[in-house]
């Protein structure tokens, strides 16, 4: 299971990054990527793949709360 | 072919949009945290390694006396100093000086002290470091949850003068709190700031405490500590501020010991990412794509200049960038850059006014980047890669340092 989720981890972090370069490319490169000809699919492309990074993350550490939080509010 | 064109264009853009969209997570997650008790959640030391610093460790060592909840302890650990500390030196309350015998290297003296110490929250501070935040409450309640392992700390950079210093603000400011704000959302650090950085001991002690054979023993301790499962995060409410480095070439030199630090931990740990339980892997990947990167601007600069040379051109016409094409460039880099910038101030929580001189200094930053920071890292690098460390110290140049040495001439 836990070799499972590592897999995952890596090719959502792998495809996380190809999403966002090949958005960003189709925007440095205009003509190099004909199936991102219009801003919203390069909007679409580059989302995706910061939703993709973030399901890798969480695959690979879980929740990052316990770092986030100072966890004060719940002594109290 | 089109996938290393691709990389070698668009991947800093890549890069700093998911440090800009996550340190944008980060800023919105971290703002829900709840109000803070004043009560103490551990017990914890101070060490502070220095050497041929005396000044600079007393400085830092006071600067905790306002500090709350107080320290149970503070180690100030002279690694075998020429210029020691004074015997008739005020040590404030709670403070223990530690002598070593010779100069063995930060790792060496912070081990020396960690052997000494009982508490379960350890925080390291550089000589050339002065404590900001006066609450370390909420720094200490992270350490509730049983995996953290490290909590690294904000540094804000003092300038005193000179575009140098002013470069490093920038970078502080728009670059490093930026990347630890995103990573620490990710799960992962790609380091603490051995600056300014509380470890919890057992962590330490799991995995044999610091290693004494790295030019940086922070980045080293943040990958076997992550590792081993440990989580490491970011609090940029826990400040401190630190001294810039006031030369070009002592900040090269910095940088470039960063560098070296990072080429052995890549070598000693990139393949530990893969064990079950280890946090580090998208710092891991970054970090590869940023090496993959390097080597690619390298070739590049080398097929653009070998014709200069004599060599045939290596490279088609239609690969050579038009200058409608690098105006776009431009223009994308000034915007993406520019809301890069603004959501690391959004992090670093100073008014916007604070940013106008850096706002002045922004285009030297790439002579920064590729002056400094790529050709530090050319050499670094691989030096750090095929090399041990010797385990000496290597003190950072201060500004007071050129007043020393006309006073012991």
């Amino acid at each position: 299971m836990r070799l499972l989720r590592r897999i995952l981890a890596i090719a959502a972090l792998a495809a996380g990054y190809g999403s966002i370069l090949i958005g960003i490319g189709a925007v440095l490169m205009p003509g190099k990527m004909p199936f991102l000809s219009s801003g919203s699919r390069i909007v679409g492309m580059i989302a995706l793949g910061l939703v993709s990074w973030w399901a890798g993350c969480r695959f690979a550490n879980g929740s990052p709360r316990s770092v986030l939080n100072d966890h004060s509010r719940s002594r109290d | 072919m089109d996938l290393l064109l691709l990389i070698l264009v668009a991947h800093p853009f890549a890069a700093s949009l998911l440090w800009t969209s996550y340190g944008l997570v980060y800023l919105l997650s971290s703002r829900k945290t709840g109000s803070r008790n004043q009560e103490p959640d551990f017990d914890y030391s101070v060490i502070i390694p220095f050497h041929d610093e005396p000044d600079g460790a007393l400085k830092t060592a006071w600067s905790l006396v306002t500090v709350c909840p107080q320290p149970q302890e503070i180690v100030l650990v002279d690694d075998g100093s020429a210029h020691g500390m004074p015997e008739d030196a005020k040590l404030p309350p709670g403070t223990r000086l530690l002598r070593l015998d010779r100069n063995g290297g930060k790792a060496r003296a912070l081990n020396a002290a960690l052997r000494t110490l009982k508490t379960e929250i350890v925080v390291c501070l550089d000589a050339d470091t002065t404590a900001i935040s006066t609450d370390w409450q909420g720094m200490l309640g992270r350490f509730r949850d049983p995996a953290v392992g490290a909590i690294s700390g904000k540094i804000w950079p003092v300038t005193r003068r000179g575009a140098t210093q002013r470069l490093q603000q920038l970078d502080y400011a728009s670059v490093i709190g930026l990347i630890k704000a995103a990573e620490t959302t990710w799960g992962c650090l790609m380091t603490v700031s051995g600056a300014f950085v509380a470890f919890r001991r057992s962590a330490l002690q799991a995995i044999g405490g610091w290693r004494e054979t790295t030019a940086t023993e922070d980045i080293d301790a943040s990958w076997r500590l992550q590792s081993a499962g440990w989580r490491l995060g970011y609090d940029y409410r826990w400040i401190a501020s630190v001294e810039m480095v006031p030369t070009l070439f002592g900040l090269w030199r910095q940088r470039r010991r960063w560098s070296m630090g990072m080429g052995r931990t890549m070598r000693d740990h990139f393949v530990s990412t893969l064990k079950p339980g280890a946090c580090q892997v998208p710092v891991a990947i970054l970090s590869s794509l940023n090496i993959v990167w390097v080597v690619l601007t390298l070739i590049c600069a080398m097929t653009l200049v070998a014709p200069a040379l004599g060599a045939p051109h290596p490279v088609s016409d239609d690969l050579v960038p038009t200058s409608g094409a690098l105006l776009e460039y431009l223009l994308a880099s000034a915007v993406l850059f520019g809301a890069q910038f603004l959501c690391a101030a959004a992090i670093q929580g100073r008014p916007l006014r604070t940013y106008a001189v850096l706002i002045l200094v922004a285009p030297l930053y790439p002579l920064y980047f590729w002056g400094i920071l790529y050709s530090s890292f050319l050499t670094g690098f691989p030096r750090g890669f095929l090399r041990q460390d010797l385990g000496r110290w290597r003190r950072t140049q201060r500004l007071s340092d050129p007043l020393r040495q006309e006073a012991d001439a």
